[in-house]
């Protein structure tokens, strides 16, 4: 699965860790993340996240 | 043709990403010694326990892949409106079109450059935060000057990291300009149960090192504070001096039209440090958002083709560190004011939508960040934010 960036401060969403302080499970795909889950970072949505690389 | 992006934050290098590859050659000035970071984890830099990884943007290879000429610790001096520039080390470039995007700088009060101490920090760039990162060893006191959002984020991950921190704060509440009076006191009482000492209606008139290698604060009303070091946090400053010598317009900031065009034509600025009508708050994400579109304008100015005009939005504050949350948008709640609490009962939380009429005029929240996607859609898509006095214009996130 695939790793995001947030475009804003670079927080990594790693789909094999998931978010665990925001009860977002290990092995949760980006796609899959709820449409409210925002950068545990910085704050800001899904739309300012890019795919690594 | 040459374009030339003074300044390499978010708003100048998506703005280089953009023109580049486009049959246009960029150079990209940057008066820092280190690759393009991204600023808003320079606190984790600082106080954080882990080492950083990703704090560069970019890896050096990726600029000269893309086309993007990098010059690092090249300050630009001045312009002028042929597009003509300077750097410090005496050399002259003429380009086609110009981006300034050269951001803001800390506040430095009057106190500081009095004082000869050399316990005080700023915490704006990459080495700001390495120098805060020197001097923390377990068992010292830090005093944070300044209790907007970078001094809660500061004092916050300090304590994490065993030290003691104090927060010295002018105003008589904690984000009093974002968040109304219960909410503020809510937002003292969360600071204080996680250890954080708050010296509020506080005004510091001097630091001073002290013959035992320790830092006074002096202050208008209460006993000296003994620290450490001192992290200063005392929001943004502007200098727009570049833009005012080549007689291009500035008010606190350097001025733009719809199209982020200055008064001189092929001058760009975006990030931090333009400004429409008035100044909005420094965010990242809207730095980002007008380098993309300041870069799309330069392609079309030299296309002699329409330009994208930007629209400018209300930009939230919002702060979040484990289980402390805080958010800010629109109008900040009098207290005759139409405010509906989420949650009636809850002493821990208080979410709160402001009414105007039936228009969602603002939304607050301390404690839960719940349901703020939701809430903040709803407030944007109303766009009372047009017609309500004292929203659109909103000082945000670094003068708080
Ligand atoms: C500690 C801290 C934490 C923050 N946290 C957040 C956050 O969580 N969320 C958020 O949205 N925002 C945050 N911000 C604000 C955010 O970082 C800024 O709004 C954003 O970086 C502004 O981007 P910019 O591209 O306009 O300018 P900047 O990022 O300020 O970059 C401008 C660059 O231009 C360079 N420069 C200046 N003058 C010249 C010159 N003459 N020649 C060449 N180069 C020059 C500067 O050295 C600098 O590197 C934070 C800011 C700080 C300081
Ligand atoms: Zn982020």
């Amino acid at each position: 699965m695939k790793k995001y960036v947030c475009d804003v401060c670079g927080y990594v969403y790693d789909p094999a860790i998931g978010d665990p302080d925001n009860d977002i499970e290990a092995g949760t795909s980006f796609d899959a993340l709820p449409d409210d889950w925002v950068c545990p970072e910085c704050g800001v949505g899904k739309e300012d996240f890019s795919v690594e690389d | 043709m040459r374009v030339g992006i003074i300044g390499a934050g978010p708003a100048g290098v998506a703005a280089a990403q953009v023109i580049a590859g486009k049959g246009v050659e960029v150079t990209l000035f940057s008066a820092e010694k280190v690759l393009p970071y991204y600023r808003p984890r320079l606190p984790e830099l600082a106080f954080g326990n882990k080492q950083l990884d990703n704090i560069f943007m970019h890896k050096l290879e990726w600029y000269a892949e893309k086309g993007i000429d990098l010059r690092l610790d090249s300050k630009v001096k001045t312009i002028k409106r042929d597009f003509e520039i300077s750097l410090k080390n005496g050399s002259n470039e003429k380009f086609d079109a110009l981006v300034i995007a050269i951001g803001g700088g800390p506040v430095i009060p009057d106190f500081c450059k009095r004082s000869s101490s050399k316990n005080i920090f700023p915490l704006w760039t990459y080495s700001d935060a390495l120098h805060i990162r020197e001097q923390i060893k377990s068992n010292k006191k830090i005093a944070v000057i300044g209790g907007g959002v970078i001094g809660i984020e500061a004092a916050l991950r300090a304590e994490d990291n065993d030290l003691r921190v104090v927060i010295i704060e002018k105003t008589k509440h904690l984000m009093s300009r974002n968040f109304a009076k219960h909410a503020s006191e809510l937002i003292e009482k969360q600071l204080r149960e996680r250890n954080v000492d708050l010296l509020l209606d506080n005004s510091v008139t001097a630091v001073e090192d002290t013959p035992d290698n320790k830092t006074l604060v002096v202050m208008e009303h209460e006993n000296g504070v003994t620290c450490n070091f001192v992290v200063l946090s005392l929001g943004a400053g502007f200098d727009t001096s570049l833009a005012y010598e080549a007689g291009i317009k500035t008010d606190r900031k350097i001025l733009v039209d719809k199209n982020m065009q200055t008064s001189s034509p092929g001058i760009f600025a975006a990030g931090d440090i333009a400004q429409f009508s008035r100044p909005t708050a420094c965010s990242a994400k809207e730095s980002l958002q007008q380098g993309k579109t300041v870069g799309l304008n330069v392609l079309a100015y030299l296309n002699n083709e329409k330009m994208k005009i930007y629209e400018v939005q209300p930009v939230p504050v919002r702060f979040k560190y484990k289980d402390f949350e805080i958010y800010s948008i629109g109008k900040v709640p009098k207290i005759d004011d139409d405010e509906k609490r989420l949650d009636a009962d809850d002493l821990k939380v208080y979410r709160a939508c402001i009414y105007e009429g039936s228009v969602l005029a603002g939304v607050q929240m301390v404690g839960s960040n719940k349901d703020i996607r939701k809430y903040q859609e709803q407030f944007l898509l109303a766009k009372a934010w047009e017609n309500i006095k004292g929203v659109r214009h909103e000082k945000g996130f670094e003068e708080s």
